[in-house]
């Protein structure tokens, strides 16, 4: 009891002190933030300046977009070109020359682990470091023994070829060699941009703060949000991550202090789905 | 120090919600020691201080339309400065590693010595603590918060709370007796 009373006194200690403490702040932090705080004759500034800066944005934007449209597309086009020649390869040219008829395996697993490195290099998210299979296509005679043994690995013994300087030059139209040096992956970084926060706390109390219940969300997935009172009637759902709960119940009044359920399902580009439950504890 | 009542608050306020320059410097002028004494406490350094009463100001002059006579002025004035200390917590937090003190001998200390000390001294003895512990006592011993609704705001489980603002006192004292040994 003796020792209560202590931490009382000693918490109260500091109450007293400094719960109306003054501390002079520095000077100029009013003239500082005067342009942030929208003063009427500040406003119009503002407002001009903010136009422009969202004009820059969506000019930016919108370059940045186009630029990377373009790429897709080309990035597309170029892959259809190969998967292209590839078929035409292998149906129009291999019957005039046993020698090729004779390499058609080994062909067919290039193309696939081609096409592959293709795909992948075209994802957005994934991380491309290895190296392409260019070389193979290259027509260059001087192919390192190193590259054929990981030919083999796919499909037959070199051993059994004929020397595969002269395949090599029938089997690749330098246009291809080209595309690949075009397709060669750069360094793609992986940026998971995808958040998300559920709040545990809203407080409805009219003072700009946390009013208003918003799950911040950030990425392309779907979600569907529900929140429920103690007794699991519905209160809001949306499936649309940018609304609010105005912390109202269907009557339109806003709600008591107390407990709330939220229920976030949460459905992944792949269609997996997370489901998530958090008490939201209402404050006014 | 401008001496302000209640009555020219109200005046004052009507002529910050038409966001006329010279009310709201008159209401900074006046606000501001008190609110700068509340982000001192909590903020680790006194930069960290000065960006959190811009940021309170910034939202008070933004909200002060939605500020409706139901308290005081001031309180209400306090409190969105307290939130926006707290969402300061919630971003510190997650930057920094708990700092753990185990081990920590219990002492009390006489209450006599403790009554000298004055403001000046205690909010420097405050800014001392590590941050986690400064926010929960802050909360808890100053603004009058109890242990759940500090859960709830900091993120926090209730007995986190209870054990940070019971490692705070802790801290606190050995602070104390620091000073009084020098």
């Amino acid at each position: 009891m003796k020792e209560k009373n202590n931490i009382e006194q000693f918490d109260n200690l500091f109450k007293q002190q400094l719960e109306n403490a003054i501390v002079q702040p520095p000077v100029g932090l009013f003239e500082a933030m005067s342009s942030s705080i929208g003063s009427a004759a500040a406003v119009a500034k503002v407002s001009l300046l903010n136009k422009l800066f969202v004009g820059a944005i969506l000019v930016s934007g919108t370059a940045i977009i186009s630029y990377y449209l373009v790429n897709d597309i080309k990035k597309i086009a170029t892959k259809e070109n190969i998967a292209l020649k590839i078929t035409n390869i292998n149906s129009d040219e291999q019957p005039a020359n046993n020698d090729i008829v004779l390499s058609e395996p080994q062909l067919k697993s290039i193309n696939k682990k081609e096409i592959g490195n293709l795909v992948k290099s075209a994802k957005p998210k994934a991380i491309v470091n290895e190296p392409t299979t260019k070389k193979v296509f290259n027509d260059n005679k001087s192919e390192s023994v190193e590259e054929k043994n990981s030919i083999n690995n796919y499909t037959i013994n070199t051993n059994d070829l004929p020397k595969s300087n002269e395949e090599g030059q029938i089997l690749t139209p330098k246009v291809d060699s080209e595309i690949v040096e075009q397709l060669e992956p750069a360094h793609v970084k992986a940026i998971d941009s995808s958040y998300i926060f559920i709040p545990n706390a809203v407080t409805p109390n009219g003072d700009g703060l946390n009013d208003e219940y918003l799950i911040d969300i950030k990425g392309e997935d779907r979600v569907q949000i529900i929140i429920f009172d103690k007794n699991l009637n519905r209160l809001f759902e949306t499936k649309n991550k940018s609304i609010a709960w105005q912390c109202t119940l269907p009557n339109g009044e806003i709600a008591p202090n107390g407990d709330y359920i939220v229920k976030v399902i949460y459905t992944f580009k792949n269609k997996d789905q997370q489901i998530k439950t958090v008490k939201l504890k209402l404050i006014k | 120090m401008v001496n302000v009542n209640a009555d020219n608050y109200s005046s004052i306020i009507t002529e910050c919600i038409d966001r006329q320059p010279k009310a709201q410097k008159k209401l900074f002028e006046i606000l501001a020691p008190k609110m700068y004494a509340i982000c001192v406490r909590y903020a680790k350094d006194s930069d960290d201080a000065k960006d959190l009463i811009q940021d309170g100001f910034i939202r008070l002059f933004k909200n002060i339309d939605k500020f409706e006579n139901r308290g005081s002025f001031e309180g209400w004035a306090k409190r969105i400065f307290i939130n926006t200390c707290i969402e300061y917590y919630r971003k510190q937090q997650k930057e920094q590693l708990k700092v753990e003190i185990e081990n920590t001998p219990e002492f009390s200390i006489d209450s006599n010595a403790l009554s000298l000390l004055k403001a000046a001294d205690l909010m420097l003895i405050i800014q001392k603590l590590p941050m986690g512990y400064r926010t929960v006592f802050n909360l808890f011993a100053i603004e009058g918060y109890s242990h759940e609704e500090i859960a709830a705001q900091l993120g926090i489980s209730i007995n986190t709370s209870k054990s940070q603002l019971f490692k705070a006192r802790q801290h606190l004292q050995e602070i104390i007796l620091k000073q009084e040994l020098q």
